[in-house]
């Protein structure tokens, strides 16, 4: 393998921590088999997994003599099974950094107790959460930002908020909600752009002379006159919140409903 | 490979290692399904999947004393095997230019459940479309991880690389698969 192709852990910006630990839990979600109904990209993945199990011809039973010997192990796998279970619980709840749940060294025992809500609300408020970063970024290069862009990225902020609010805490939940505060300070910060163009344009000066710039309202804002939740419209409007009233058409779980398991962890192997 | 815990497969190693042929059988039982997609995934095709599969399967029975568990798991160890299967198959495929390879997409098979069947391998070849875009070695990083199941530290240990670079890796790697799902749905 060519590992120096694969990027290497000093290359994650730390602002890209969370969309890491993120990754890693809706990978081990997917692995798992727990259904992420609302992710395209899940389904498709789950449905490649099941066409290559149906093709899969197990072996014949082992000759009788063994069976019963068989049973005892396949009953001490599972109570095995139980007990890493209960341990790697145990072990979510003493809590690390996340960058030791990403660049540490945790046990060597693999245990996969994913909850597929908590994995897809997080993959979710990570996406947006770059995305907003993303256009604050740009918003900073131009020199300010204009109001529909303001709200547009308020609303993929508040979305991220809303989709984190109900689940336990986590030190991937954590990570977000303070790049989250951060980025809202930042977003404060911005001066506002008079004209209504999007902070790509040439130069503050020329904005306020374009006609031209009177743009549909922004994502959020359709999102809010909208029947659809706040998380999945401005994940809907992720590309272009400058422009407005796009949509990847991707679905969402969207808004909080389905992330008010109270057990729910992140995972078990160090985060929290 | 995720029913068995480690306490459990270690006495199953140190039993078959004895000799213990139910050991043995339920080691290679508890691998099978998992080593089976993998191969799957990565050779393209049923019959030299079963084929790899078996290969691999004979090699973890034969190979078990060169496992120390103090520098791998055994999934790091039994996917290490199948990976350098999978590379030999390849290699068998190149010297028979008429096989298909890694890189074709699979085509419907008609046995089972046909409707069902035949939406499922339209599944299969959009998946296998949207991996095809990855390196090589990130695709097999993928792989790893969703077909056969393993950690990311167990990846790591089966590509020799840190568990952080492979959760680096795999991050990167879903950002660029779900851009491109997103557009084929904006499509």
């Amino acid at each position: 393998m060519n590992v120096d192709a694969l990027p290497g852990p000093g290359e994650a910006a730390p602002d890209e921590l969370a969309e890491i630990a993120a990754a890693d839990l809706w990978l081990d979600t997917v692995a798992a088999r727990a259904p992420l109904p609302h992710d395209s990209l899940a389904t498709a993945l789950a449905g490649w997994l099941d066409h290559i199990d149906a093709e899969y011809v197990p072996l014949p039973s082992p000759p009788r003599r063994a069976r019963s010997h068989r049973t005892k192990v396949v009953a001490l796998a599972a109570a095995g099974a139980l007990l890493v279970t209960g341990v790697g619980t145990a072990a979510a709840e003493t809590g690390t950094p996340l960058n030791r749940l990403i660049f540490g060294d945790p046990s060597p025992v693999h245990t996969k107790p994913v909850n597929p809500d908590v994995a897809a609300a997080l993959w979710q408020a990570a996406t947006l959460t770059r995305k907003a970063h993303q256009s604050i970024d740009a918003a900073t290069l131009a020199g300010g930002i204009s109001a529909a862009a303001r709200e547009a990225v308020t609303g993929q902020l508040s979305a991220a908020g809303v989709l984190l609010a109900p689940l336990p805490d986590g030190a991937t939940r954590s990570a977000l909600l303070a790049q989250i505060a951060a980025l809202r300070a930042s977003l404060a910060g911005l001066p506002a752009l008079t004209a209504r163009l999007g902070p790509a344009a040439p130069s503050p000066s020329s904005d306020t002379r374009t006609p031209s710039a009177t743009r549909p309202s922004s994502s959020a804002s359709s999102a809010a006159s909208g029947g659809s939740s706040p998380a999945s419209s401005a994940i809907d409007s992720h590309d272009e919140p400058y422009i407005g009233g796009s949509s990847s058409g991707e679905p969402s779980s969207g808004g909080s409903s389905s992330h008010d398991s109270g057990d729910a962890s992140e995972r078990s192997s160090g985060d929290n | 490979m995720s029913e068995m815990d480690e306490g459990t497969r270690r006495e199953l190693i140190a039993r078959a290692r004895r000799g213990d042929g139910v050991a043995a059988d339920a080691l290679v039982r508890a691998y099978r399904p998992s080593v089976y997609r993998y191969c799957r995934a990565r050779v393209g095709d049923h019959e030299t999947a079963e084929d790899v599969t078996q290969e691999v399967c004979m090699a973890l029975i034969t190979g078990l004393a060169r496992h120390r568990d103090e520098e791998h798991s055994l999934s790091a160890f039994v996917f290490g095997i199948a990976a350098r299967q999978v590379a030999l198959a390849h290699r068998r495929r190149y010297a028979r230019p008429e096989d298909p390879t890694e890189q074709v997409p699979e085509r419907a098979d008609s046995t089972p459940g046909p409707e069902e069947h035949a939406e499922q391998a339209d599944t299969s070849v959009y998946v296998l479309e949207l991996l095809s875009t990855l390196p090589p070695d990130t695709r097999h990083l993928l792989m790893l991880r969703i077909a056969a199941g393993l950690s990311a530290e167990e990846t790591g240990q089966v590509l020799g690389m840190t568990a952080g670079a492979v959760r680096v890796a795999q991050h990167r790697a879903l950002r660029q698969l779900r851009s491109l799902a997103e557009a084929e749905v904006r499509r």
